[in-house]
């Protein structure tokens, strides 16, 4: 991999950053929400997830937990992405999300009927996302733009 | 550490500086709007259905229907599925023919019609031929084949599919027998007029695997779509009491129908009109079958059944364990068996709530219906309408900002149908009032039965399922034949899982 030029990596960077802009956003607007919760998303899922869905919602304290669960790893994945910090661990914790995203409402050609805002086959825009987190996982532009390039001592 | 790994290692901070600096302007925005976060609220946990009702292709192989039953309700399904005669094409309205003529084609065939009365026989023929929907000057088609009886209709070869519009009475009969040739069937509500034909049909429906839907297009509405959207999303809260309602006062709501004058054993097949009896001809238990028990159940079948399956929609309930049902013919004293006023109770002690369905044939009093809970209640009528609670705690927030005022009326969807004179009758009104005519599709009006129909045709072309299927069809007939055996034996009726006892 080249890292001793800036060059390439600047590109990603800004990938990198409007990735986090895109998480982070998406966790303070539940955040500041009064009574968001994850329980409609999940009691429409028609994905492999669906009996596991139905199990979390039905006890208040799941439900609770996921509420809260998502909005933090949504804020804290933006955050860590958005300044460079600790990247690797930032993008995992986003393809997990991602993962569950995907397989709630799964792009595999039945007629979707709820929550989608597109059309999509196989390939949608959970799993664009999942692929640029998985290549900023692999190319660690925070090693040179980002503060894990403090922890990396440049 | 240099300068220049500072400023890169902090490259990202800007970013985060801008992002916070107008996320913050964004929420100022929105407070500033009103009952905005209540609303943003509501659009989180709700989409209007509008937007994701499937596209139904009606391309692919033709489907050839027969149609028993021309009578009121045959006649409007055979509108419904594109078919009118072309009298009544020049008999409707500009707007009504606008209507009529933009609904779409659903790659159909009429390939035989059957009814008891000989003048409606010949009729329906006529209409079943008007595949271009033509006014009369310009019709020249032959009339479709006509059968005197629905089991030729139904061994013919070029038959698919049966659209049954009978007396209740026949429901099960027909639909068994449908079911058993491998038809497709497409049943008028109530599923049936006796408690063993809503087993025969479901074992006949089954066991031969045929695309089965019951006729309550409520399911298509869009004001039902969402408000079951807005009560399994958990918004109302625990829903503890369910009151739906029939309010008509005319002679047509009264089901005290026209008598033609020519009608006559001459023209009227009355034996096989007959089921399981012996009455001598009688015009008026021909034409006005619905009052009469040896036809029909009343309210039960004809109204409360819609009551029912909405509820049904919204909840899921299934047949309820206990069912009372009383009242009386106390207006309409025209020798009629089925009472005009009527009081249903429906009990879910498992499921900790009541479902009451209360009737009147004579006052057109307007009473929506109201699925309460103890957060928040709906009123479902052709607009969908919240109220919170003033106890409420999930919306403790939204009340405490008076984003929102407790126990007004907040609109979920909008009136199509107040701006429409396609509906001009007493009756078309109710039915309207009920979210049983027309829906909005895209922003246009679209008639529910012509959406019920058309994803019947779907589930037929492509094996999908329907949203009234036998499941829902049996639920509804149980539940409204311990409604009808309850008031006919004056007492308590109950459900133990599998049988009524």
């Amino acid at each position: 991999m080249e890292t001793n030029n800036n060059r390439p990596l600047l590109p990603l960077f800004i990938l990198r950053v409007a990735v986090g802009w895109l998480f982070l956003h998406e966790g303070l607007y539940k955040l500041f929400t009064p009574g968001w919760t994850a329980q409609y998303y999940l009691a429409q899922s028609e994905g492999p997830l669906q009996s596991f869905f139905q199990w979390v919602i039905e006890s208040k304290i799941l439900i609770a937990i996921s509420n809260y669960g998502v909005v933090i790893l949504l804020i804290a994945t933006g955050l860590l992405l958005m300044i460079g910090f600790l990247e690797r661990m930032a993008c995992v914790a986003g393809m997990v999300l991602l993962v569950f995203f995907y397989l709630s409402y799964p792009p595999f050609g039945e007629i979707s009927d709820v929550m989608a805002e597109g059309n999509y086959l196989i390939v949608d825009k959970n799993m664009i996302l999942f692929l640029v987190l998985w290549v900023i996982f692999k190319l660690r532009p925070g090693q040179r733009w980002g503060m894990d390039r403090l922890r990396h001592g440049g | 550490m240099n300068r220049r790994d500072l400023l890169k290692s902090l490259a990202g901070v800007p970013f985060l500086g801008a992002y916070g600096y107008m996320f913050a302007g964004k929420m100022a925005a929105e407070k500033v709007e009103e009952t905005s976060a209540f609303q943003r609220f509501v659009r989180s946990k709700i989409l209007p259905s509008g937007m994701e009702q499937p596209v139904r292709e009606s391309g692919g192989k033709k489907v050839r229907l027969g149609l028993v039953g021309f009578g009121i309700r045959g006649k409007q399904l055979m509108k419904s599925l594109g078919f009118m005669t072309p009298e009544d094409i020049d008999g409707m309205t500009d707007n009504q023919r606008k209507i009529f003529l933009e609904q779409p084609d659903l790659n159909i065939e009429i390939s035989g019609v059957c009814d008891l009365y000989k003048p409606r026989l010949d009729e329906a023929s006529r209409a079943g031929a008007n595949r271009e929907r033509k006014g009369a000057a310009d019709f020249n088609s032959r009339p479709v084949k006509q059968y005197g009886k629905f089991e030729d209709l139904i061994a013919a070869a070029d038959v698919d599919a049966v659209v049954i519009a009978t007396s209740d009475h026949w429901h099960g009969p027909v639909s068994v027998m449908a079911a058993k040739a491998g038809k497709h069937v497409y049943c008028e509500k109530a599923l049936s007029h006796s408690l063993d034909d809503v087993y025969e049909v479901r074992d006949a429906v089954k066991n031969n695997r045929v695309v089965f839907q019951l006729g309550h297009q409520n399911r298509q509405a869009e004001s039902n779509r969402m408000a079951a959207k807005v009560v399994q999303a958990g918004m109302l809260g625990n829903v503890n009491l369910v009151e739906t309602t029939t309010n008509r006062n005319d002679p047509n709501g009264a089901w005290v129908y026209d008598i033609p004058e020519e009608a006559g054993p001459h023209n009227v097949d009355w034996q096989r009109f007959l089921r399981n009896t012996n009455t001598p001809f009688n015009k008026e238990h021909f034409f006005r079958w619905r009052l009469f028990w040896d036809y029909g159940t009343g309210l039960n079948g004809d109204l409360m059944t819609h009551e029912y399956d909405s509820i049904n929609q919204m909840l899921n309930m299934g047949i309820p364990e206990l069912v009372t049902t009383t009242g009386g013919i106390y207006h309409w004293k025209d020798g009629r068996e089925v009472p005009d006023v009527q009081q249903t109770v429906l009990e879910y002690p498992s499921r900790n709530f009541s479902l009451l369905y209360s009737a009147s044939l004579a006052s057109n009093f307007y009473r929506p219906k109201k699925v309460m809970g103890d957060e928040a209640s709906i009123e479902v009528g052709a607009t969908l309408k919240m109220f919170v609670d003033s106890e409420s705690q999930m919306y403790e927030e939204y009340l405490t900002n008076e984003d929102i005022l407790p126990n007004q009326p907040i609109a979920l969807t909008r009136d199509m149908q107040a701006q429409l004179d396609a509906i001009s009758s007493a009756t078309e009104k109710y039915f309207a009032s009920r979210g049983l005519l027309y829906t909005s599709h895209g922003g246009r009006m679209v008639d529910t039965a012509h959406l019920h129909l058309s994803e019947w045709l779907h589930g037929i072309r492509t094996g999908a399922a329907v949203s009234c299927g036998i499941d829902e069809a049996f639920e509804e007939g149980i539940t409204a034949m311990m409604a009808t055996i309850a008031y006919r034996e004056g007492r308590v009726v109950r459900w133990d899982g599998e049988r009524v006892v």
